[in-house]
């Protein structure tokens, strides 16, 4: 997959994976590994470039006698989420046109 | 390889990151490994399942240069404004303004000098004249003395406003 658009597509699917409730970084990898391919190295800087954006927000949590980082998705990220799948319909549009001009 | 192997090498290779950001990520793998093995992994398979630190980090500095940051440590504002305000350019430039600066000076200097010296010299080659033909040398000293009368001028008006820049200047900082 493109790199810009698997960065897009995964954003999304991290928001989501907290639509549940608050996550933390582990639970996030296993609930989307199974439909998109996600490594630790690249969900780090996806949760950062959320929090940053102001689409999730994280918390500390004692786990165990450590600690654990819990995200969950702000009414700003259930916004960009509702986008994305507004956006996605167009996409799919646009795909469906390119690909029956390219089976012609 | 164990977790604190693993992190002290993760550590080390993320060396190009400001102290906060490498406490950032190895928090997160440290979090990361421990919630691997609590899910029933051992602590070697945990860490084998990972990328290589080497790997980590050099992912790390892709996604800073996508994300348009330095790979090194950020630049501060008061360096930044530094580095402007040193460039050699500016050097280049204030030189030539102080040049043109200069270059008004000595011409509002001059001519007030050139005017005086030249209606001396046509005044005195006027008297000169007067002995050979007097109508040539009355118009030669009529015009010297008129030079002379307007350099005087243009000197004290040089004065005046040398003087009046300067007190102004001195009022403001008093």
């Amino acid at each position: 997959m493109d790199v810009q658009l698997k960065r897009g597509v995964l954003e999304n699917c991290v928001l989501a994976a907290m639509l549940d409730g608050e996550i933390y970084g582990y639970e996030l990898i296993k609930k989307v590994s199974p439909y998109v391919d996600i490594s630790e190295s690249t969900l780090y800087p996806i949760l950062r470039r959320l929090e940053g954006g102001g689409a999730v927000t994280v918390r500390s949590v004692e786990h165990n006698g450590r600690l654990r980082k819990y995200y969950a998705i702000t009414q700003f990220g259930r916004n960009k989420l509702k986008e994305f799948l507004n956006d996605w319909e167009d996409v799919i549009k646009i795909y469906g046109f390119i690909k029956t001009e390219y089976l012609k | 390889m164990t977790k604190k192997e693993y992190l002290r090498k993760l550590k080390r290779r993320l060396y190009f990151l400001k102290s906060e950001e490498k406490r950032s990520i190895i928090d997160y793998y440290d979090e990361m490994i421990d919630d691997k093995i609590e899910s029933g992994c051992t602590e070697n398979v945990a860490v084998s399942d990972l990328e290589s630190p080497k790997t980590v980090a050099d992912k790390v500095r892709e996604d800073r240069k996508a994300e348009g940051k330095s790979a090194g440590v950020k630049l501060s504002a008061p360096i930044m404004v530094l580095l402007i305000v040193g460039s050699p350019l500016w050097l280049g430039l204030s030189i030539g303004l102080f040049g043109i600066c200069i270059g008004l000076v000595v011409v509002a200097a001059v001519v007030p000098i050139v005017l005086v010296l030249s209606g001396a010299a046509t005044l005195i080659a006027g008297i000169i004249e007067l002995f050979q033909n007097v109508p040539i040398g009355v118009t030669m000293i009529g015009s010297g003395l008129a030079a002379g009368a307007l350099g005087c001028l243009a000197w004290v008006v040089l004065v005046w406003f040398i003087k009046k820049t300067i007190i102004r200047k001195e009022n403001k900082i008093k």
